[in-house]
């Protein structure tokens, strides 16, 4: 089922959603949470093709507090975002025993080792560096949710 | 004294050997033998000559000791064996007595040569220490150096793949889904062109801030209308505001002088300005304007945005300093634009800044010179300057810190038929120049620098030359150059060799007198590592006492105050060892094209009388430089 975004508003993704998804509403897949709302669009494009139910949030806080509502199973989290890097939303969820499960993928620009090893400290799953082809960034989550549902 | 007391002593204690010699056994007493050595070798290891007459006259006495004790009758040959053997007994201690002195003056020696050799060592450390000092710096500095470069090329990595991520993820998905609503692929199809476009302005930004940054940008000013550069960019803003519904105000209170500079970069930066303006004002209006002040003209461009907190205020100057922390949803831009601008600015001999209140808003500023009558003379015919007959009457001004060297030098100038005005400190001659443009600045050397860059930027932007020179009266004569040099900052290795090449300095101790120590030892390390031996001085008197006592090869003279300048010369000057040694001057700041010094010529070394004629001839020159 494919939902139409509304591109960059938040509050009306929520309603469209709610409004359109109904009993799908728990069952969200993945969150995807970064400042660029190009980015956010595209990967949520080639997620929901496949089938996906895909939240998005364009700050560190705004994903903390979606992924307690909706309990994603996959979240992407851009290394550099305002109110909260991606690192600390890491750390938070990977401390907290309910969202400890969750599978992090952190975008990041610089794909520098530096970065890399702060992320790995912080508990995150995967990386992506940007630019990233969405192609095998599918590929990827695809067998990521096959492993965690078998 | 001490000796003179310890010889009498020892002489009493002779004589009085001669008691205790009857009294311990009488004259045949065999011990009396013991005392011919003891005295000879005490005299001879003492060296007193007085004790070994002593110890001579004893053994004559001694025999006749004998006439005067009637039982004994002696023997001839006791007397002359007791003789023989103080005689023998005075060789031996000889001897062994000299071996004795000269091993003493061995160990002395050898103590003196290690307390020198000590010395050199501590001398040889302290340069080390001030090398290593002096490096560890320069290492800090290009470490910092290095930090902000790889900083830089991160951001602007990031910079470059944020957009780039979008176009290739945008493309790829077009090309992988055939089945794409004809909507939504225009939508995406326009990301990746304005993401592309992103991209390329975002190129240009980075390759004009390196220019700007570089200095080396090749841009002539000319004489720009201010009205102009107002209405120019008021006209490529006001589509934007519109579209965001902001009212933008186009201030118009006085008729503004022109400005100096290139029209498109100023252009650039109120665009920049205005563009910020809008994107961070959600609401209300935009004004901009500009006024006159003070030989600059001041622009600005505030706005009813969310403000800017004051611990940013200073960092939004600075490449990549988005404040992206507190606003929600801010809009996103490079990040360059205020660097570049303030690069411009600054390129122009301007400044900028920003007054904010967080809530109400922001207004930036920044100053762009006036147009001087002579910049602007090609273009405005009816302001030509270039009259000579009018420009003679622009005076000379003269900053000395001495009375008599300004008296002096502008007599001569007004005899050659200049126009001259006086100034003792740098601040005065700021005053007058807010009064009147004088055609040509003669200054010594301030004692505050910041003064001096004042002088030195404001001479850049009324097209001014300054002569810097440094005249001293030696001797009740008239005052003379006094220095063959300057040395300013940054020290740049291969411009101090070719200095001293040019005066002919080789080897030969250089001494360095200077109240600044991380200053004199970054010069020592310089010559030191071009082969020049250098004595440090923090004071004048130990450093004059010192070009007296040895012969330098060139002498480094530091920023100390007027009087201790002079006294510095004056005893540099008198001695006959040092007076015609090169002296370099060491600046406290960096020089532009606008300033040029005049010293003493290599050819003048030995001696330049008169050379206030030199002087003469030389602001003669450059004063019909700035007519041509």
């Amino acid at each position: 089922m494919i939902r139409n975004f509304c591109k960059y508003d938040i509050l009306t993704c929520n309603v469209i959603l709610q409004s359109f998804s109904g009993c799908a509403m728990a069952g969200i897949d993945i969150i995807i949470a970064d400042d660029e709302p190009h980015i956010v669009r595209a990967l949520s494009f080639v997620f929901e093709r496949a089938g996906y139910a895909v939240e998005t949030a364009s700050d560190g806080v705004e994903v903390l507090r979606k992924i307690k509502e909706t309990k994603p199973r996959i979240v992407f989290l851009d290394l550099i975002m305002p109110k909260m890097t991606g690192d600390e939303v890491c750390r938070t969820l990977k401390r907290d025993e309910r969202f400890k499960d969750i599978h992090i993928v952190i975008l990041t620009c610089k794909g520098q080792e530096l970065d890399r090893e702060q992320s790995i400290s912080s508990g995150a799953n995967t990386f992506i560096t940007k630019p990233f082809s969405p192609k095998e960034v599918l590929t990827m989550v695809k067998i990521i949710l096959g492993n965690s549902s078998a | 004294m001490k000796t003179r007391f310890r010889t009498s002593f020892l002489f009493l204690a002779v004589l009085l050997l001669l008691p205790a010699c009857l009294v311990s056994g009488g004259t045949e007493s065999p011990v009396r033998f013991l005392f011919f050595p003891l005295i000879a070798f005490l005299s001879l290891y003492f060296s007193s000559r007085a004790l070994h007459l002593a110890g001579l006259a004893f053994t004559v006495l001694f025999p006749l000791m004998y006439l005067f004790t009637p039982p004994a009758p002696i023997h001839l040959t006791v007397v002359f064996a007791e003789i023989a053997a103080f005689f023998l007994c005075t060789l031996v201690a000889g001897f062994v007595s000299g071996r004795i002195r000269q091993e003493r003056f061995r160990y002395d020696n050898a103590i003196a040569t290690f307390h020198s050799l000590s010395d050199a060592l501590n001398h040889k450390n302290m340069n080390l220490q001030t090398a290593l000092d002096a490096l560890s710096e320069a290492h800090k500095k290009l470490q910092e150096f290095d930090k902000t470069k790889t900083e830089f090329v991160s951001n602007v990595s990031h910079e470059l793949r944020t957009p780039l991520s979008s176009i290739r993820s945008y493309s790829e998905i077009l090309l992988n889904y055939d089945d794409i609503e004809s909507v939504t692929q225009r939508e995406f199809l326009q990301t990746i062109n304005s993401e592309s476009e992103r991209m390329s302005r975002f190129v240009t930004e980075v390759l004009d801030l390196i220019r700007i940054e570089s200095g080396k940008q090749e841009i002539s000013f000319s004489s720009v209308r201010s009205e102009e550069l107002l209405t120019e960019s008021e006209k490529i803003i006001r589509p934007m505001a519109m579209e965001k519904g902001l009212e933008l105000v186009l201030e118009k209170t006085e008729v503004l002088p022109d400005v100096r500079g290139e029209r498109n970069q100023l252009i650039q930066v109120l665009v920049n300005l205005l563009n910020n303006a809008v994107k961070f004002t959600r609401s209300g209006s935009i004004k901009l304007g500009a006024r006159a002040r003070e030989g600059f003209v001041e622009f600005f461009v505030s706005d009813t945005g969310e403000g800017i907190f004051p611990e940013e205020q200073e960092l939004i100057f600075q490449p990549f300093a988005r404040i992206a922390e507190h606003g929600t949803n801010r809009p996103k831009g490079s990040g360059l634009g205020l660097s570049i601008s303030k690069g411009i600015v600054e390129f122009h001999g301007g400044r900028i800044w920003v007054d904010s209140e967080l809530g109400k808003g922001s207004s930036f500023f920044f100053t762009v010179p006036e147009a001087t009558k002579s910049t602007s003379g090609f273009e405005h015919s009816e302001l030509d300057m270039r009259n000579p007959v009018m420009v003679s009457y622009r005076p000379i001004l003269v900053v000395t810190h001495d009375i008599v060297s300004r008296r002096c030098l502008r007599k001569k100038l007004e005899e050659v038929g200049f126009h001259t005005l006086g100034a003792d400190t740098a601040a005065r001659a700021l005053d007058i120049m807010g009064k009147m443009r004088p055609g040509l600045i003669v200054t010594e050397l301030p004692e505050d620098w910041e003064e001096f860059e004042v002088l030195i930027q404001w001479a850049r932007e009324a097209g001014t030359r300054i002569l810097l020179t440094t005249l001293h009266i030696h001797a009740g004569e008239e005052p003379a150059l006094a220095v063959h040099g300057y040395v300013s900052k940054p020290f740049d290795k291969y411009e101090i060799l070719s200095l001293l090449e040019s005066y002919h300095v080789q080897g030969g101790p250089v001494i360095i007198i200077s109240p600044d120590r991380d200053e004199s030892r970054t010069l020592q390390v310089i010559l030191g590592a071009a082969g020049f031996d250098s004595v440090l001085f923090h004071d004048g008197s130990s450093a004059v006492a010192a070009c007296e006592a040895s012969c330098p090869s060139a002498i480094f003279i530091g920023s100390f105050r007027k009087e201790a300048l002079e006294e510095i010369f004056t005893g540099i000057k008198s001695s006959h060892r040092s007076g015609n040694v090169p002296i370099y001057q060491l600046l406290g700041t960096t020089l532009n094209r606008y300033v040029t010094p005049v010293t003493l010529s290599p050819a003048g070394r030995k001696a330049e009388p008169r050379s206030l004629y030199k002087l003469v001839g030389k602001i003669e020159k450059e004063f019909s430089k700035g007519l041509e």
